[in-house]
């Protein structure tokens, strides 16, 4: 019977240490897929933080009309 | 506690004030209730980031491996006043979510970093060390558990039959974020308005509610509730290393058995009774066959439900409203219709959408009923099924390593012991 559930228990050890592992490779592979779609999106020249340029995290990088104009306004307040 | 108490009660949560009065339009219009803080740095947003990594790290280390209650209540503590009332209680995993969905369902929509890196953040930690984000660090965790001082055992039946609720809620969630209805999860946050100081009454009322119930069922949010929770109940089962009640073996003092408000902690197993057995075995048959028709049933009845679930898209209201207004079954027009009209578009391409999205909502209605049913039947059968247990342990899946058992474990106290002699001798 000990035997038995010895067996038991190391199987669910097993199983359990497949799974985790499966888990983190599928949250490897979904954070690799959320920065690279961030990155497609850029390479497209779509707008990453809809339309709001206040606080983009690549505002200062971006070729977007709208980050352009933005870019232009600000500049112009800063030199009066 | 008290302090605690007394700060909600007097905080001007209660009375709803806006703290910067808005603008008068001369039009009528009226500000509707957001939901959103006002838009924060990205770099604010790395450090929230770097604090989650590093309040995780530490509780990590206080739950596993220093098993100090009062240490995991400070740092709790600490998250609540950081993570709630400085940074109004966003950015948060179980908002982030509907980010994670959304950027999987639309193509022209990137998750802030900041929200990728809450939502994997606690997912990971949950693989190697149990639900740490949920014992020390979720705010919204913490202000239930700050609030509990009589705690009422609920029956294991209830307990499953209400954690319903939260994985309909996880549903619900996935769905309207999918679709690009809504972020509900957001909107009905029961606790942010407390932590913003100001928000929608009745949001304001149900957070109270919880709060009052959380005096005496321990978390009733994060039980029933929670999302995420539901996420990081079933990783946690895959844990590493997670919360042991005794830091050696177990004695079968029984001191622990009523230590645990949230009725986490399982006792050991003997055999089965003959005839129980019997029955049991009956009733898992039953189940399985069951199992089939409670998805079918809720696939229908989410599909079925079609209609009413797309009336939470915006764009499909509007045609709604449109089509009332020119069918001429209502008088006047709406601040939406007359919005739409002054885009020029026209009501074909309205319609069309709206078609376009109840479409979705009938495969996505669907796939939600079909879920409920999935879990509802998957309950079932899980209470139907006995898990053999030498000792007493906390189950994996329902603790949230607050640490409150370790004060109960006599073998606990001889540790502690051991460590202050050991200090003693040093000094």
């Amino acid at each position: 019977m000990s035997e038995f559930l010895g067996k038991l228990q190391a199987r669910r050890r097993f199983v359990t240490h497949a799974l985790r592992n499966a888990a983190l490779a599928v949250l490897g592979v979904g954070g690799g897929a959320i920065v690279l779609k961030r990155r497609r999106l850029l390479r497209e020249g779509k707008c990453l933080n809809r339309g709001m340029c206040r606080d983009c995290a690549v505002f200062s990088d971006c070729g977007l009309p709208r980050a352009l104009s933005t870019r232009d306004v600000l500049a112009r307040i800063r030199h009066g | 506690m008290t302090f605690l108490i007394a700060f909600l009660g007097s905080c001007p949560v209660t009375q709803g004030e806006i703290r910067f009065p808005p603008p008068e339009f001369e039009s009528g219009y009226t500000f509707p209730q957001t939901t959103s803080p006002a838009p924060q740095s990205v770099l604010q947003e790395y450090i929230d980031a770097a604090v989650l990594v590093v309040g995780l790290l530490l509780a990590s280390h206080l739950i596993l491996k220093r098993r100090s209650r009062r240490a995991i209540f400070v740092l709790m503590i600490g998250a609540l006043l950081y993570f709630g009332f400085v940074r109004d209680g966003c950015i948060c995993p179980i908002g982030a979510i509907q980010n994670v969905t959304l950027t999987a369902f639309d193509r022209g929509y990137a998750i802030p970093i900041a929200a990728a890196v809450f939502f994997v953040v606690p997912l990971i930690f949950t693989l190697f060390s149990g639900r740490v984000f949920c014992g020390a660090i979720c705010p919204l965790g913490a202000i239930q558990d700050a609030v509990l001082i009589r705690p009422v055992a609920v029956p294991g039946w209830l307990e499953s039959g209400l954690r319903l609720f939260a994985y309909a809620y996880l549903g619900a969630a996935v769905l309207f974020a999918a679709t690009g209805s809504a972020f509900i999860i957001c909107r009905y946050d029961p606790f942010v308005g407390f932590f913003r100081l100001g928000g929608n009454w009745n949001v304001l009322i149900l957070g109270a509610s919880l709060l009052l119930i959380g005096l005496f069922v321990g978390r009733p949010y994060c039980r029933f509730l929670c999302p995420y929770g539901v996420i990081l109940r079933h990783l946690s089962r895959l844990s590493k290393r997670r919360v042991t009640i005794t830091p050696s073996e177990c004695i079968q003092c029984r001191l622990c058995e009523d230590a645990c408000p949230f009725g986490a902690i399982r006792e050991p197993t003997g055999n089965w009774p003959e005839g129980e057995y019997r029955i049991a075995k009956r009733r898992l048959a039953l189940f399985l066959v069951l199992l089939p028709i409670l998805v079918a049933g809720g696939g229908w009845g989410g599909y079925a439900l079609k209609s009413q679930l797309a009336r939470v898209h915006p764009r499909v209201r509007t045609a709604e409203r449109v089509y009332l207004e020119e069918a001429g079954q209502v008088q006047g027009t709406t601040n939406v219709s007359d919005a739409f009209r002054a885009t020029g578009q026209t009501t074909e391409v309205l319609y069309a959408d709206a078609t376009r999205i109840r479409g979705r909502f009938a495969l996505g209605g669907a796939l939600l009923g079909g879920f409920i049913g999935l879990v509802a039947g998957g309950k079932l059968l899980v209470l139907s099924i006995r898990r053999r247990r030498t000792e007493y342990e906390a189950d994996p899946a329902g603790c949230f390593a607050c640490g409150r058992c370790y004060k109960s474990c006599p073998k606990e106290h001889g540790r502690l012991k051991r460590i202050r002699e050991t200090a003693a001798g040093r000094a």
